[in-house]
């Protein structure tokens, strides 16, 4: 599907909104956010603490149900699917980067980046694994557990683990907030490159202005309301 | 393995404390299962047994069968043996003195046929041609005919005759209507001597002694008995395959036998037909019925009915205790199911996870379970086998047997699945936000985070982290306290029921009784025969008789009048005790026997016990004031018998120290006895007081120059009793041990998880400056709190159940309730105890570790 200046959308969300509590207790989270992203774009998420970055971001991966509204992810509206379906879409269109990396404690790193095949059914090829642990950087520490890793080796995986599938589209939630600078810029560095080389689609959360600078497009959340640009000089 | 399989795999492993917990729960319930299969196995296997042993090895019998015949038996697939019996006819037993058996009934027997009668050799051998012969060994204990092996006996055999009829064995002896019209004289060496034969082969009224040589060639004997053992198969169709052998219908040989409400109405001709190969067919009810377990039995119903119960109560409680256990591990796991939603789990997937658990944990947990069931069992019935030889009479042999396995195996493949199915089917609804959040684990309502002001008070901020805590986890907790619960209740009610049985079995015996023996007979010079016996201490030879007095005389005290309302003919009970025993009560009372001799001694206490609605009541009183001088007059045989007062006691000779009393007693002298017409009683009672009363026991069976005599040995029935109840009492011990076992590695499993979950909370705890001690208080208060509300449903719950085996087991005998102090001290020390090293356990493992540790790793 073409959007309006001709390219193919990729990730569409209409009236998006998430309530959290009732009556007093009442917090929209994400208020009546509507945008567009286009297949390949590289797309970062600005916002302070609390300004409903991650929630947007768990409503765009299918994994929390917005109060009203819709996500379409390649023309599928996504929560028109069963549970079920919706896990299977996951792991094959969407992949997902926490700032605290969510890796399986117990899974070594080379199970780890390829678990989303194997709950397909699937084993990636050999050298599709290598080529994507030499671009992680981590074709050494294949065999290793998640605790015997560093924190920026731990996010690579994480990233890698996502990338696996090919997905249509890669959503990182502060993936380099628990890092220090330098694994941060290498975090960052790195999806460029899966941007560039795989033609992939990321929509990327962040607080920090410098690395959403070297983002495509910026999108900025306030209180739940998201702008495009940073300084929120006009509706997405 | 798929990538799940393995995880699953390696969170086990990560978690080998949780998992090998899990296990030994597994463990536990399945041998706790296995051994309830395997002891009612066991216990149908020894009472086959036994019945075999009473009645012998066989499954029908068949009277009166032609040599011809016996083809019948030979070439039959659906027999696996059978043991062929020929009656060779009655002889006279010189100097039998028991008048209902003048005869010995002498049997030709083939090889097969120890076997199958289950003739037990106790001396000697088994006769091996048509000149040897085995006896009974009854012959010298019931018939007081002295034969020994290697002596020569020559009997003139035939058949016992009545009005032109053949009589058998089980038509007792007729006394001057029978005759015994021999046919042929033979002389036999004695080989052996064997046990009483079984009940078919020799019925109590019989009339003569079984005994038994070798049968010649079976086809030249003469009327043959079959006694048939049937296959397996052969069983099945049991009464299509006899109706086969007697060559009739199966229809006709039910209807004639009456089995299956058949009528038992038939044609002569009918007849004729049916006793034309055997003139009957016996069949060996009871090995029967414990081999096939189809007949209806209050025993075997008791039996399997309380295997039911039991096996229910163990699932219940191992459902209860392993689903602990998986809704702990899930509980652990939650964050990892929630980082494999993220990546995409479908529901199935994740359910399928803990099933695959519940399979491997299952997988480990079952066979180990069944070998030490097995293992526990076979150990356990070589402990109380003699124990329950005691107190059954049949000894105890370990069985097992493949369906009894089969089932324990399934039940317990049940146990886990259930265990892990709300766990699973709450695995599958687990959402990858709600995981990655962790806020399902917890879910805090503002109320339950009010905490009263005086926990705060008193124990400090600890003290209100620890009760929030405790409400705010209320589901994790209520798992332990119900495990709490559940142990020390059916402890307290259990240790109640053991108390009660050996209380019950005290009112009837106990150590204190005054005698170990009774004896009745019917004459008073084999009771002094019987009072000089070695082993005896003391003997208290009681002669009864009764005189009737006029209640108008009689000095009844004021208290028994009111009460008791005395006849105008009182029935006045007069003993004579026997020289020695009169002479020791006399120095007793006081007086000398030369005083006493003419004179009679008064006992007029009454006591006796009664009990309404659980409260035992004791009535006492005197019944009569009687003085020295005193002169009584009634009537027994005579009118007009005078007897004086010497004094009244309240000593009682030994045959009433154990009894209630409510009657005027008069003690006298055996002269005094002898001399007067008073109404007297046949009977002889002698009470002794013995060190070894089975020695004399045997000694007075065994001793041919007494007469008839009922040996009632309150050592043995104590014993008996008594092993009964210990059994009892090890069954539901260890049963209560596995339970209260099961409900430890619950509990355990519980707060330690528990305590590793909320690690990182601690170590936020201390970082923020908790000190260790209150750190320390915090968690004991803890302790404190569930432990505490544990017992105060358990405590009140057990004395409940203590009060309803009271309820039920009282009837019929004067108990109070005694209220199970014991018990519940020990469970408070065993709870306490088992809180302060679980808590302590857990608390090392959270202390050993380093704060900003702790809290960094849950971020990985």
């Amino acid at each position: 599907m073409k959007n309006y200046y001709g390219q193919t959308e990729i990730l569409r969300t209409e009236h998006l909104l998430k309530r959290y509590g009732k009556e007093a207790n009442e917090i929209i989270a994400v208020n009546d956010v509507s945008f567009s992203v286009s297949k390949g774009e590289f797309v970062a998420v600005v916002g302070s603490s609390g300004s409903g970055k991650s929630t947007l971001m768990h409503m765009l991966g299918g994994v929390d149900r917005p109060t009203f509204g819709k996500v379409l992810i390649e023309g599928n509206d996504i929560y028109g699917m069963s549970d079920d379906k919706l896990a299977i879409f996951r792991r094959r269109q969407v992949g997902l980067v926490y700032q605290f990396y969510n890796l399986i404690p117990v899974l070594t790193v080379e199970e780890n980046l390829t678990l989303p095949c194997e709950l397909d059914g699937r084993t990636p090829k050999k050298e599709v694994v290598r080529e994507l642990a030499e671009m992680l950087g981590l074709e050494k520490r294949l065999g290793a557990l998640p605790n015997e890793l560093s924190g920026g080796q731990q996010q690579r995986v994480a990233i890698g683990r996502a990338l696996i599938t090919r997905p249509a589209i890669l959503l990182a939630d502060e993936p380099t907030g628990n890092l220090d600078t330098r694994s941060g810029n290498e975090i960052m560095e790195l999806m460029k490159e899966s941007n560039r080389r795989y033609k992939q689609t990321v929509i990327m959360i962040t607080h920090n202005l410098e690395l959403a600078k070297q983002a495509d497009r910026v999108l900025t959340i306030e209180d739940g309301r998201v702008f495009d640009g940073q300084t929120g000089e006009g509706r997405a | 393995m798929n990538v799940l399989k393995r995880c699953c795999y390696r969170s086990m492993r990560e978690n080998r404390k949780r998992t090998s917990v899990t296990i030994i729960g597994i463990v536990l319930a399945t041998a706790l299962i296995t051994g309830v299969a395997c002891m009612a196995v066991s216990f149908r296997a020894s009472l086959i047994l036994y019945e075999k042993l009473e009645n012998g090895d066989y499954h029908y019998g068949f009277m009166g069968v032609a040599p011809e015949n016996l083809k019948y038996f030979e070439n039959n697939e659906q027999i696996e043996r059978f043991g062929v019996v020929e009656e060779l006819g009655y002889a006279v037993l010189e100097g039998s003195h028991n008048p209902d058996k003048p005869y010995v009934f002498v049997c030709g027997i083939d090889e097969m046929s120890q076997e199958t009668l289950s003739l037990q050799l106790v001396q000697g051998r088994m006769p091996e041609n048509d000149r040897e012969l085995v006896i009974g060994r009854h012959i010298r204990s019931n018939g007081l005919v002295d034969l020994k092996v290697g002596d020569e006996l020559t009997l003139s055999m035939g058949n016992r005759i009545s009005e032109g009829h053949r009589l058998t064995q089980e038509s007792p002896y007729l006394y001057e209507e029978e005759t015994l019209e021999t046919d042929f004289e033979r002389t036999f060496t004695v080989v052996g001597i064997i046990e009483r034969p079984i009940r078919d082969v020799e019925p109590f009224t019989a009339p003569g002694y079984s005994v038994f040589t070798r049968m010649g060639d079976p086809a030249e004997a003469g009327i043959l008995n079959v006694y048939a053992t049937y296959t397996d198969s052969g069983l099945k169709q049991r009464e299509q395959v006899t109706a086969g052998i007697l060559g009739v219908s199966e229809e006709l040989y039910r209807r004639y036998y009456g089995f299956h409400g058949g009528l038992g109405t038939y044609t002569e001709q009918e007849e004729e037909q049916i006793r034309h190969i055997a003139w009957k067919v016996t069949e060996n009810y009871w090995v029967l019925k414990w081999e096939l377990m189809i007949f209806s039995s209050g025993a075997m119903n008791m039996l399997y009915g309380m295997s039911v119960i039991a096996v229910s109560i163990i699932i219940v409680t191992s459902v209860f205790c392993i689903h602990n256990s998986f809704v702990i591990s899930l509980t652990e796991k939650m964050k990892l199911y929630g980082r494999l939603a993220s990546v995409g789990t479908t529901a199935g997937q994740q359910r399928r996870i803990v099933y695959y658990e519940a399979a491997f944990l299952g997988g480990i947990g079952i066979p180990l379970g069944i070998l030490s069931g097995i293992g526990a069992t076979a150990v356990l019935v070589r402990a109380v086998g003699g124990l329950v030889e005691d107190a059954l009479g049949f000894s105890l042999v370990f069985a097992m047997s493949f369906p009894a396995i089969a089932l324990s195996v399934v039940l317990s493949s049940i146990t886990v699945f259930f265990s892990s199915f709300q766990s699973a089917r709450k695995a599958a609804r687990i959402s990858p936000i709600s995981a990655i959040r962790a806020n399902d684990t917890v879910r805090i309502r503002r109320r339950e985070l009010r905490c009263p002001k005086a926990i705060g008070r008193v124990f400090g901020i600890g003290g209100r982290i620890a009760y929030k805590n405790l409400r705010r986890a209320r589901v994790k907790y209520r798992t332990t306290v119900v495990s709490i619960v559940v142990s020390v209740a059916v402890f307290i009610g259990m240790s109640t029921f053991v108390e009660l049985i050996f209380d019950i079995n005290g009112v009837y015996n106990n150590d204190s009784m005054p005698y170990q023996m009774q004896v009745y007979l019917y004459d008073y010079e084999s009771a002094v025969r019987i009072a000089s016996l070695d082993g005896v201490q003391e003997a208290e030879i009681v002669r009864p008789g009764i005189l009737m007095v006029d209640g108008g005389e009689t000095p009844f005290t004021k208290e028994y009048e009111e009460k008791h309302k005395p006849e105008a003919t009182e029935t006045i009970q007069i003993r004579a005790l026997g020289e020695e025993a009169y002479a020791r009560f006399c120095k007793k009372v006081g007086v000398t026997v030369e005083e006493a001799r003419d004179k009679a001694i008064v006992i007029a206490d009454y006591v006796v016990q009664y009990k309404i609605d659980g409260v035992t009541y004791v009535d006492e009183c005197k019944i009569a004031e009687f003085h020295k001088g005193d002169v009584i007059i009634g009537a027994g045989a005579d009118e007009g018998l005078e007897v004086e007062v010497l004094t009244q006691t309240s000593e009682k000779p030994m045959y009433l120290s154990n009894g209630r009393y409510n009657k005027i007693v008069l003690v006298v002298s055996n002269e005094w006895y002898d001399s007067q017409n008073i109404s007297k009683f046949d009977n002889v009672e002698i009470y002794i007081k013995c060190e070894d009363s089975d020695a004399l026991e045997t000694a007075i069976r065994n001793d041919i120059q007494l007469g008839d005599c009922t040996v009632t040995n309150y050592d043995a029935v104590y014993r008996a009793n008594r092993s009964m109840y210990l059994v009892v009492a090890i069954f539901l011990y260890g049963f209560i041990t596995v339970v209260a076992l099961i409900g430890i590695t619950n509990i355990f499993n519980t707060i330690t998880t528990n305590m590793e979950l909320r690690a990182p909370e601690f170590a936020m705890l201390r970082s923020v400056g908790m000190t260790g001690k209150e750190f320390r208080r915090m968690i004991w208060l803890e302790g404190m709190f569930y432990g505490g509300k544990a017992l105060i449903i358990a405590i009140p719950l057990g004395v409940v159940i203590s009060y309803c085996f009271h309820m039920a087991m009282s009837k019929g005998v004067v108990l109070d309730f005694c209220f199970p102090f014991e018990a519940i001290l020990t469970a408070l020390a065993a709870v306490s105890a088992l809180l302060f090293s679980i808590m302590h356990y857990s608390m090392g493992k959270v202390n050993r570790k380093n704060i900003i540790e702790t809290i960094q790793n849950e971020n990985i």
